[in-house]
């Protein structure tokens, strides 16, 4: 038991009390302290930069089926030794280790009017697609979501690979008898056995793009231009630490504690039945 | 793993079994796996390619062309960065705020995970539930009450502050890791060492710690890489300049410096060295703690 409690005291100080104390405020006045009901959550709820918010996590995870689909046919490619794959492995890994505010610096620069992208557009003649991709509010959030595609394809190439070399050699040889092509094989032979690490990732990335965005969202465009690329995260940390308004930050954080100890929990009960856990 | 006798193996299975598939088919195929990998290669290699070869360049340079490399490489803004006192004190806070978060947080996950994994006392799934249901809970949630506590007790802007919330935030996903790992070791060691009269801590250092190296340094890495890039604990609850971090002094000198990109670029090539070079050496046990951790 000596061995838990440093643990559980850390535990107690950085989880348990905030936790506990996050509720609470959420259901005082956040002026006079007295308790205020539901008044925090209606006005969070009638906070449009709040719906905003919401809509824009949900955009983001446009980038989950991309994540997912690019590094299974990534680590495929690799796993199968093409020409070179230890060269494509090492670069395609670099991104893990690169910095998210580094990463988002180099891509601030990378993605103004006058930047990269744009100047790589005008000289294969696509000039008329150039525009400012983070300070345009039709672009701005997808801009964030490519960046983050960017950074976290790597960890799931690594994560597939590595499971892939631990794959039987036998269900490939006898597909391969059977006539499947590349395509079958990936879909029927190797996704079958890789479901549950793939669902693992699927887990992780969801996790990620429901409250670990905030480093992107912070550097690239601190919620702007206007809300276009508020996210639930960012909403807390600008309410709290810039308005000085705790209620609203109280509560949004609750509800987000509650949807992601469901989410744990639906999640980890699942891969405990497949005996995971 | 034997991936050398593999390779050598699959090739002739195929040769054997459809001696006539090299065909435009097969070709196309070929074709198309390096299509696409030199796709995601390129999208990886540019933005790093960008970001080290503006950092050599002048301002000038930098204006006439984005993409070439630097015609006469400069250390100029290399100068300018490391000659900038607060980016040194950026780097020395970072730098000791990584080594000790890590350091303490490996030694009170990898206990308590011994505990979990090894030991048997009431409650210990229900404990292990706690530990797992903290795994998602957004930093910036517990950021509000912390604030308040740190403000109280004197720890806000300084940097023991900072590590024990670096600390308490890995402690959920480091020891559900460690637990995993150290629940696959050998029942028969500990029943054996537990024969010779050796002690839980003993079992923990001589038996469960070093069978579970590649683990353990891969978690270690892992969780460098992530207070050496953590931004929402370090602009909260570190806002003296002194105290900031190195991400945190970067995105605010982002602001301050934006129209010199080149200076911004040798910065960042600074801020990222650190962390190649950790797992350029690490990534031998990185691949292999990872195969382990994915062996179901």
């Amino acid at each position: 038991m000596v061995f838990l409690l440093p643990a559980v005291l850390f535990l107690a100080f950085v989880f348990l009390y905030p936790i506990v104390s996050v509720v609470r405020t959420s259901f005082l006045d956040p002026f006079t302290d007295e308790f205020a009901g539901l008044a925090n959550y209606r006005a969070l709820f009638a906070d449009p930069i709040f719906h905003a918010a919401v809509v824009n996590n949900l955009k983001l995870f446009v980038v989950l089926p991309v994540l997912v689909v690019t590094s299974i046919v990534i680590a495929q490619v690799l796993h199968d030794q093409i020409r070179g794959w230890r060269v494509y492995r090492a670069i395609i890994f670099m991104p893990y280790v690169v910095p998210v505010v580094v990463a988002a610096l180099v891509f601030g620069q990378i993605l103004q009017s006058r930047g990269l992208v744009n100047s790589m557009l005008e000289g294969v003649g696509l000039g008329s697609l150039a525009q400012n991709w983070l300070g345009d509010p039709k672009t701005a959030v997808w801009s964030v979501a490519g960046v983050i595609q960017w950074r976290e394809l790597a960890f799931g190439v690594i994560l597939f690979l590595a499971r892939m070399t631990q794959l039987p050699e036998d269900l490939y040889d006898a597909a391969k008898v059977d006539g499947a092509n590349w395509w079958q094989r990936l879909r029927h032979v190797t996704v079958p056995q890789m479901s549950t690490i793939i669902a693992f990732y699927a887990g992780i990335v969801v996790v990620a793009l429901f409250n670990w965005v905030f480093n992107y969202v912070f550097v690239l465009t601190k919620g702007g231009p206007g809300t276009s690329t508020y996210v639930m995260e960012y909403y807390i940390y600008s309410r709290a630490f810039i308005y000085g308004d705790f209620g609203n930050a109280a509560a949004l954080s609750t509800l987000m504690l509650a949807v992601i100890l469901a989410f744990m929990v639906a999640f980890l009960t699942w891969l405990n039945r497949r005996g995971e856990l | 793993m034997s991936t050398a006798t593999r390779s050598a193996a699959r090739p002739a299975t195929k040769a054997a079994a459809h001696p006539v598939r090299t065909t435009p088919g097969a070709v196309a195929g070929v074709i198309a796996k390096h299509a696409s990998v030199l796709v995601v290669t390129l999208a990886a290699i540019v933005p790093l390619y960008f970001m080290v070869s503006t950092s050599f360049k002048t301002e000038v340079q930098y204006a006439d062309s984005q993409l070439s490399l630097p015609t006469s490489p400069t250390l100029l803004n290399y100068e300018q960065i490391l000659g900038n006192p607060m980016f040194l004190t950026w780097i020395r806070n970072s730098f000791l705020l990584t080594v000790f978060s890590v350091g303490i947080g490996i030694a009170i996950s990898s206990l308590a995970a011994y505990a979990l994994a090894c030991m048997d006392f009431p409650g210990r799934q229900a404990v292990f539930m706690v530990f797992v249901a903290m795994l998602g809970a957004p930093a910036v949630t517990v950021a509000i009450p912390l604030f308040r506590v740190m403000v109280e007790t004197k720890l806000i802007n300084t940097l023991q502050g900072a590590v024990v919330a670096y600390v308490g935030l890995m402690i959920p996903y480091t020891t559900y890791f460690l637990t995993g790992f150290f629940r696959r070791l050998p029942p028969a060691l500990f029943e054996a060492a537990q024969l010779d009269g050796a002690n839980h801590l003993m079992m923990f250092r001589k038996i469960a710690l070093p069978l579970s190296r590649p683990g353990v340094i891969t978690l270690a890495i892992v969780n460098t890489l992530w207070v050496w890039n953590e931004l929402l604990i370090a602009i909260i609850f570190l806002q003296r300049n002194d105290k900031r971090t190195l991400m945190a002094g970067l995105t605010l000198f982002q602001g301050e410096f934006s129209s010199n990109v080149p200076a911004v670029m040798a910065g960042l090539t600074i801020a990222a060295l650190p962390m190649f070079v950790l797992y350029v050496t690490g990534v031998r046990y990185f691949l292999s703690g990872f195969m382990a951790g994915s062996e179901k």
